[in-house]
């Protein structure tokens, strides 16, 4: 069963910054790396990542440069910046405690999950 | 995309980024082995709605300015209506309320005409594309070869430039959009006289993206095929009363050979660079993408260099990948059979009967002169200029005999009579179903100076089956169910069983690729 929409719209930027800090860089790579890593649960449809994207960069977590792809086309590469980096560590923490409380709540043992 | 604002830099990073997105999920699709338009449709419905995720990205760029200027506009209005009210209780004089009336009226006129502009207005100067024209390799650059800057859009020249002494060459100034180069090979191979002219990947340019590179190799780049069987054609005589003999007849089309310009309305190729028979623009009809027919005798297969032709009568395709689909033909020939012999005449074509008319040969028949028209028509005649379709030859009688005609003729009662020759039955593409969803169309590389070998399984029941059909079915109105070639749509059945590749006389055949070689005796016959 997929998440709501509302359980993804909170979870798609932490897992955009988690994906970015892992080395995908580019839209189509972020958005493989996410399905690939989320067993295809967090993005129906693979244009929903761009407005997140732009988001984070305009809240200045990401930066964006623009490069030729081997195939001659111009590709927008993304990375974090140094706000990005503290924000992401702070997401994680904050994501592993709501999860933690949410998981009391309903019974399911917490697992401590090594990042 | 559409609704995003024209000749704005940041609608148009926007819709180069999701551009890229989705060229790039064809391409991976592409290289999984599915057909160009469905990878393209696939790729979209994957990404969503293009144009609504487009305007939810402008709106996160530049909501906040234009939230900005439409609170202005409102303050702006209630002001002025304010002041209205104000005015008609006798705070102000008539005159005054008529000067502040027609200030504010003008502010807010100037606001409202006011164009749109970015908070942080930014000036990009147009840009170009550059990069080196080379043969084969960067160290052997070309000069004074002559680049052609065509708009991917509508596929008009927008410049000719020439490259310098190093190779090198500019746009010069270019507009935003998509645009492809063209020029022409420099090097020489058979192939080259009919495809002069190479078109590269669209390149995108936009004011604001860093200034576009496109280096272009433009040497002839061209490999070929080569067809193993996993056993020999069947050829068997029976019992003294008739021979099973068979061909194959494969084809091959490539989406790389080009009449006309690729444009971006157009269906995105599997691969790059395409080849171009002119530089025409694309405002006289639909581009073709060409297919060629083979019919080949186990002979043919045996010197098969001289025999396979596929694309041109030199056996070149351009680099990239190419479709392949085939079929072994069968048919049964009744012992002592003769074709019947047909008269030749002059015909005049056209309208014209000086010296310059076009004479040719054909044949008194109708029929028969419509086949070899079909025979030889197209794009390219099946067989070679210097071995074209006579009654004499292999290929045209096969194309034209259809398949259980003579054994039919044999089981009918007339058989006594002064046969007439069968209708025609040409074996083109719509016989073989070509197209990009059928199961019996295999994609294969075709790799610049390699020969790619294909192995053709050919069914190991080819004559159980036909042996079985004659002796179980020896009353012609039976038997003539199971022929091809009489003009007739083909019952349901028949369709399914071509469909399946199970006809007795009409198998279609799995291909697969072996494996690539150095094509080391340079270009092919």
């Amino acid at each position: 069963m997929k998440p709501s929409p509302d359980l993804i719209r909170g979870a798609l930027e932490p897992v955009i910054l988690e994906v970015i800090a892992g080395g995908a860089t580019y839209g189509y790579e972020i958005a493989k790396a996410i399905e690939q890593t989320s067993g295809g649960q967090l993005l129906a449809q693979e244009g929903t990542l761009y407005p997140a994207l732009h988001r984070l960069e305009k809240r200045g977590l990401l930066e964006a440069e623009w490069a030729a792809s081997p195939e001659g086309r111009q590709r927008k590469h993304y990375k974090l910046t140094a706000l990005g980096r503290k924000e992401r560590l702070a997401l994680r923490k904050e994501w592993t405690e709501f999860t933690r409380a949410v998981n009391l709540i309903l019974g399911i043992q917490h697992v401590q999950v090594a990042w | 995309m559409s609704k995003l604002p024209g000749n704005d830099p940041v609608a148009a990073e926007i819709q180069a980024e999701i551009a890229d997105h989705l060229a790039t999920a064809t391409e991976k699709l592409q290289s999984q082995g599915i057909a160009s338009n469905e990878a393209r449709e696939k790729s979209e419905a994957k990404f969503g709605d293009a144009a609504t995720i487009g305007r939810r990205c402008y709106w996160i760029k530049q909501g906040d300015f234009l939230m900005f200027h439409t609170a202005t506009i409102v303050l702006l209005t209630l002001l002025c209506c304010a002041l209205g009210v104000m005015a008609f209780n006798g705070h102000r004089s008539q005159r005054q309320m008529a000067e502040q009336m027609t200030a504010l009226a003008e502010q807010l006129k100037a606001l409202a005409e006011r164009p749109i502009v970015q908070s942080q207005p930014s000036e990009h100067p147009p840009q170009e594309i550059t990069g080196q024209a080379y043969v084969g390799s960067p160290t052997l650059p070309v000069k004074n070869k002559e680049v052609m800057i065509v708009n991917a859009t509508d596929g008009s020249i927008v410049r000719r430039v020439l490259t310098d002494d190093d190779g090198k060459y500019r746009s010069g100034p270019l507009g935003a959009g998509d645009y492809c180069l063209v020029s022409s090979v420099a090097t020489q191979s058979p192939l080259t006289p009919y495809f002069p002219y190479i078109q590269t990947a669209p390149i995108y340019v936009y004011p604001g993206l860093p200034a576009p590179g496109h280096d272009f190799d433009v040497a002839e780049q061209a490999g070929r095929l080569a067809i193993e069987l996993s056993r020999e054609l069947p050829s068997l005589r029976v019992d003294d009363k008739y021979t099973i003999e068979s061909r194959l007849l494969i084809e091959v089309a490539t989406a790389q050979k080009r009449s006309r310009f690729w444009t971006s309305s157009m269906p995105m190729p599997p691969a790059w660079p395409l080849r171009l028979s002119s530089v025409t623009a694309s405002d006289r009809g639909p581009s073709f993408s060409p297919r060629f027919l083979e019919l080949l005798a186990q002979e043919d297969l045996k010197n098969q260099h001289e025999a396979t032709h596929f694309g041109d009568q030199f056996g070149l395709l351009p680099t990239g990948e190419a479709t392949v689909v085939a079929a072994v033909i069968a048919d049964v020939i009744p012992l002592g059979y003769q074709p019947p012999q047909l008269a030749i005449v002059e015909a005049t074509f056209g309208s014209r009967t000086d010296s310059t008319s076009i004479k040719r040969q054909v044949f008194k028949d109708r029929a028969w002169q419509s086949a070899q028209a079909m025979v030889s028509g197209g794009d390219r005649p099946i067989a070679p200029s210097n071995n074209p379709p006579t009654l004499e030859n292999d290929r045209f009688f096969w194309m034209t005999k259809g398949l259980g005609q003579l054994w039919l003729k044999r089981l009918s009662p007339d058989e006594t009579e002064p046969a007439p020759p069968p209708q025609p039955f040409t074996l083109l593409q719509s016989t073989l179903s070509v197209n990009a969803r059928s199961d019996w169309t295999f994609t294969v590389p075709i790799i610049s100076g390699s020969i790619t070998r294909l192995r053709v399984e050919v069914p190991a029941d080819i004559e159980a089956k036909i042996k079985e059909l004659i002796a179980t079915t020896t009353e012609a109105q039976e038997f003539w169910k199971y022929t091809l070639g009489d003009n007739s749509p083909p019952p349901i059945e028949m369709q399914q069983e071509l469909n399946q590749g199970s006809h007795p006389f009409f198998r279609k055949v799995k291909i697969t690729v072996l494996g690539t070689e150095p094509l080391d005796q340079g270009p092919a016959k």
